[in-house]
């Protein structure tokens, strides 16, 4: 191998090296979500060649009811979650900053759920949430509460969900405590000499540091939620109790997958691939605004 | 290191290269249900291949009725569905209508071990597509009573008659559900029955009632017509009303067939299928009753095919095995399983099925009544149309909705599979 | 803020994250076919490791697992290897090459798992690979996720360069500059993608579902699934079943975490390197 590499130049060698994760993209990535954007036109179902049918399926999927639950759902199920995660994950952060000599051991409790399988972690999770016998309500009846039926509630459903994905914080709380270093102690230690209080220094001080990195990690939490979702929600609830917990992964799967409507699926997909867009161009404008380059965003 | 790379690409290629090995003679066999049932094919296959060394079926087994379509589904849309599927009458039309089945007529005519006479013909009638034979049907089950014997008798309740109503089957229920304790929790339920369609069809049934408008032409639900809805009503109140089945908040947090097998149930609707499993339980003895009887008898047909995909390979193989399943041997050795109530008749009257020594005394129960089963339609979108239906008819029983409500939801929101489905033609 | 109250609350902190694995523990170990108790306790009363044999009576969980170990055996070594190649590759480019790889891979990070399920199936069933491992560890072709390339490209940028020319100065290739002067830099990045793409790949779902069928295939979270479908209430069991799938991946882990003590005695560069 060496041999022949001698050969080419340095720098075609280099790009060499890049081949695989430049296919990979392609073939696995680019080609796949260019194939999905264009399917969205057809009628195809992998048994029987492809047919043409203009817009069909969209008017197909987007006046689906089911649909436009999904989205909703999905959207909710994003968006009131991820500034708790993001916020909560950077306040652990901030007090697992600094401490004793066990505190790599505190701070992998943290990240430990994370290490957990995900079906391993949601039917754990069906079990803490389960309103009779589940600990979670136990210990609310202990203390004299009276504890929601959490996922056979369809009004309790999602935040039970909601509850579970508190405890997949690992990534944000990394980004968090690495960010958090970035941070010359000078800065902290000017602020208290001006007389600030600790609470004070962090909400004028470290907070608008950090905020910029916050907001990035939380669209990276958002797409990450999109996905990791199906599991939860599929292993818990199957989208139920009626169509409370139905997102969007749900509605393509069953479409593409239970239904071979691959291209109503890929139709619903436009939707995502607006508000992807739309979170690309967010992101873009704050990476300006703060002046973060590209390679500096490799934080993330 | 480069021989590190080299040794991982090898790894890699070997792993992967292990994982798609399928020899010619192979048969691929899907089949759903419980552990137990799981063991029950798991005999079959062996004797089927001590006779014949030169097939190797290879099991896969799909624990849940409901995904097993989607996953038959989406392995025929790759192009590799497995040879030989067992499959309900009330799913297979989906596969059919998109010709994906192989006709077994031909196969049946030639065939020296099973004729069309051996069965049941309720059974062949269910898998009948158009003209064609499309699954040869390994039972003709029906939902039944499971009843535990051991908390009738401390209730004192008399065991279910052969005769008993509606009335005697509510009475029972009221009678073995106890009162909540002091944390709120009721500890015995007289009754568990899934909230659905299929469940709701015999009762509906008895009193006179549709499921859908036409059983051969279907286009619309029944559910709306009195009599489906005072059926309905009665179904629903069992929960609702009187509370001897768990409500949603207790069922999510175990559900009636776990609360059967644990004792804490008196009585749970079910088919054959759950025999095996049942067979397990050693707390208590148990038995079965045929339903209770409105204004007339009548039961739901449950009965499950051997089918073949039209593109398998080794269609010779395949049939032989299908062949040999659905034999005198094949059908007594899953009878003796617990599993099936068998379509082939002789071996129905036969000890394999009723076997004295063995749970549920009472197995004649299934075939008593052979004569009042029905079958709900065979259209491609049933499923569709049973799970849409079933959504509502659960949020009744929960007292999410009225029954009213429920039936006309559930008519409206499944008009466009009846418009969709493709039934067999004739 | 005070030490101790610190000390204090990063405890509790600490044992509220834990808890879900803790309970999912204890109930693994609870008597089966005993009713549930209806008052709380952390152990069960009569502790019994009977679960776990039931498992393996109910399915072939000793397979599923050695199918598990077989994804991982092949998909972790194959990620540490192209994803360390790519983000070498990045690392050594001219800077706007750099930047124009790095912009790349962030889009490719930011397009949705969901849109791809569909056409990858139908790309995978047109290579033939429906069913089989390939579709599974596809993506170690390319060091799994762009997000892993990125990690051991900031790995690599932080070595000086001249240690890179240096070696090229002595006769060294592309591939042994690599192999003896990056690699053994980057020893915790490649820790860290090792446990994070182990984790991923032991914990997938969503591909085993989406592209295997036979049951001989199976792995892990499949079985789980599995388990939850035969026996929907049957909370020990279902508990065993998931503490099994949990124990390799935890294990793992811990033994890192001890790792990243004893090699690290600055946390900040610890927490950097992450």
């Amino acid at each position: 191998m060496q041999k022949y590499l001698h050969r080419i130049p340095h720098q075609s060698r280099l790009r060499l090296l890049l081949l695989p994760y430049l296919i990979g993209i392609v073939v696995l990535y680019l080609l796949p979500a260019m194939l999905s954007f264009g399917l969205a036109f057809f009628q195809y179902d992998a048994l029987n060649p492809p047919r043409f049918v203009g817009i069909l399926n969209f008017r197909l999927a987007y006046t689906d009811e089911l649909f436009q639950l999904s989205v909703q759902n999905t959207l909710a199920y994003v968006i009131l979650p991820v500034p708790i995660r993001i916020f909560g994950a950077f306040l652990c952060a901030r007090l697992f900053l600094h401490g004793g000599r066990f505190i790599n051991w505190a701070r992998g409790a943290i990240l430990l759920p994370g290490i957990i399988p995900g079906t391993a972690f949601a039917l754990a999770w069906l079990w803490i949430l389960n309103p009779l016998y589940g600990p979670l309500n136990l210990t609310l009846r202990a203390i004299g509460m009276v504890p929601p039926n959490w996922l056979a509630d369809a009004q309790w459903a999602k935040p039970g969900i909601v509850l579970a994905t508190l405890w997949l914080i690992g990534e944000g709380f990394l980004v968090s405590l690495a960010a958090l270093y970035d941070i010359p102690p000078q800065l902290e230690e000017a602020a208290q000499v001006d007389g600030a209080t600790s609470w004070a220094t962090f909400w004028y001080v470290i907070l608008p540091i950090i905020a910029p990195i916050l907001l990035i990690l939380m669209f990276r939490d958002a797409v990450l939620l999109l996905q990791e979702s199906f599991t939860t929600v599929w292993l818990m609830t199957q989208g139920g109790p009626y169509y409370a917990t139905y997102t969007l992964p749900q509605f393509i799967y069953e479409q593409g997958f239970g239904l071979l409507s691959f291209g109503t699926a890929s139709a619903a997909l436009w939707v995502l691939y607006l508000l992807t867009g739309a979170v690309v161009v967010v992101l873009y404008l704050v990476a300006r605004q703060w002046r973060i380059g590209a390679t500096d965003s490799v934080l993330l | 290191m480069k021989r590190l790379v080299v040794l991982i690409f090898l790894l890699v290629g070997f792993g992967a290269a292990c994982a798609d090995s399928q020899s010619a003679e192979t048969v691929s066999f899907m089949v759903f249900g419980d552990p137990a049932e799981r063991e029950a094919y798991e005999t079959l296959v062996a004797a089927f291949e001590e006779q014949n060394p030169d097939v190797d079926v290879a099991i896969t087994h799909i624990p849940s009725g409901s995904e097993y379509r989607t996953r038959l589904t989406t392995e025929f849309a790759a192009g590799d569905p497995p040879d030989v599927s067992l499959m309900n009458y009330r799913r297979y039309a989906a596969f059919a209508a998109a010709d994906l089945l192989e006709p077994l007529t031909p196969y049946l005519e030639k065939s020296e071990l099973i004729n069309e006479e051996d069965f049941y013909p309720i059974t062949l009638a269910g898998f009948r597509w158009g003209d064609d034979l499309l699954c040869i049907p390994q039972n003709i089950s029906s939902l039944v009573v499971y009843y535990n014997q051991d908390l009738f008798d401390a209730a004192g309740v008399p065991y279910p008659a052969d005769d008993w109503t509606w009335d005697d089957f509510l009475a029972a229920a009221k009678a073995l559900t106890a009162a909540p304790n002091a944390d709120g929790v009721v500890e015995q339920y007289g009754l568990g029955v899934e909230p659905s369609l299929f469940r709701l069809a015999p009762f509906v049934w008895q009193n006179d009632g549709r499921i859908v408008d036409d059983v051969d032409f279907p286009t619309q639900l029944g559910l709306t017509r009195f009599p489906s809805q005072e059926a309905m009503q009665w179904f629903v109140d069992l929960q609702t009303v009187h509370g001897v089945v768990p409500d949603r908040v207790a069922e999510a947090s175990q559900d009636s067939e776990s609360r059967f097998v644990a004792g804490t149930t008196a009585m749970y609707l079910n088919s054959r299928r759950s025999t095996p499993t049942y067979r397990e339980i050693d707390s208590f003895t148990w038995d079965v009753a045929p339903l209770p009887r409105g204004k007339q008898e009548a039961g739901v047909l449950h009965s499950d095919g051997y089918c073949m995909a039209a593109t398998t390979e080794n269609k010779d193989a395949a049939w032989r095995f299908i062949e040999f399943a659905n034999s005198a041997e094949g059908q007594t050795i899953i009878a003796q399983s617990g599993r099936t109530v068998p379509s082939n008749i002789a071996v129905a009257e036969s000890e394999a099925f009723l076997d004295p020594n063995q749970l549920p005394s009472r197995a004649r129960v299934w075939l008593d009544t052979v004569d009042t089963l029905r079958f709900v339609p065979v259209i491609s979108t049933w499923e569709e149309i049973e799970s849409t239906a079933s959504e509502e008819i659960e949020r009744a029983f929960y007292g999410d909705i009225t029954v009213a409500e429920a039936a006309l939801l559930a008519k409206n929101r499944t008009e466009e599979y009846f418009l969709l489905g493709v039934r067999g033609k004739q | 803020m005070t030490n101790w109250l610190r000390t204090l609350l990063q405890v509790i902190v600490a044992m509220v994250f834990l808890l879900p694995l803790v309970w999912m523990t204890a109930t693994a170990f609870h008597a089966p076919a005993t009713p549930l108790p209806t008052s709380l306790r952390l152990v069960p009363d009569n502790p019994t490791v009977a679960n776990f044999g039931r498992i393996f009576a109910i399915i072939p969980l000793l397979r599923f697992t050695i199918n598990s170990l077989i994804v991982v055996a092949l998909a972790v070594p194959l990620t540490l290897l192209t994803g360390s190649w790519a983000g070498f590759g990045m690392a050594q480019l001219p800077e706007r090459s750099q930047r124009r790889w790095v912009i790349i891979s962030l889009i490719v990070l930011i397009i949705p798992g969901i849109a791809l399920w569909s056409t990858r199936f139908l790309l995978y069933k047109w290579l033939g690979w429906i069913d089989t491992y390939w579709a599974i560890i596809a993506p170690a072709w390319m060091g799994t996720s762009p997000f892993f390339v990125l990690m051991f490209y900031r790995a690599f940028r932080r070595v000086p360069a001249g240690l890179y020319d240096a070696a090229r100065l002595d006769g060294a290739g592309v591939l042994r500059t690599w192999a003896s002067v990056a690699m053994p830099l980057a020893r915790s990045t490649i820790v860290a993608v090792a446990i994070l793409s182990f984790v991923l790949y032991w914990g997938d779902f969503i591909n085993p579902l989406l592209y295997l069928s036979s049951e001989s295939n199976y792995t892990l979270p499949i079985a789980l699934q599995s388990l939850q479908q035969m026996n929907r209430s049957d909370w020990p069991l279902l508990m065993a079943g998931a503490v099994w799938a949990t124990l390799v991946p935890v294990g793992l882990f811990v033994i890192a975490l001890a790792y990243w003590n004893r090699f690290t005695n600055n946390t900040k560069e610890t927490v950097r390197q992450t």
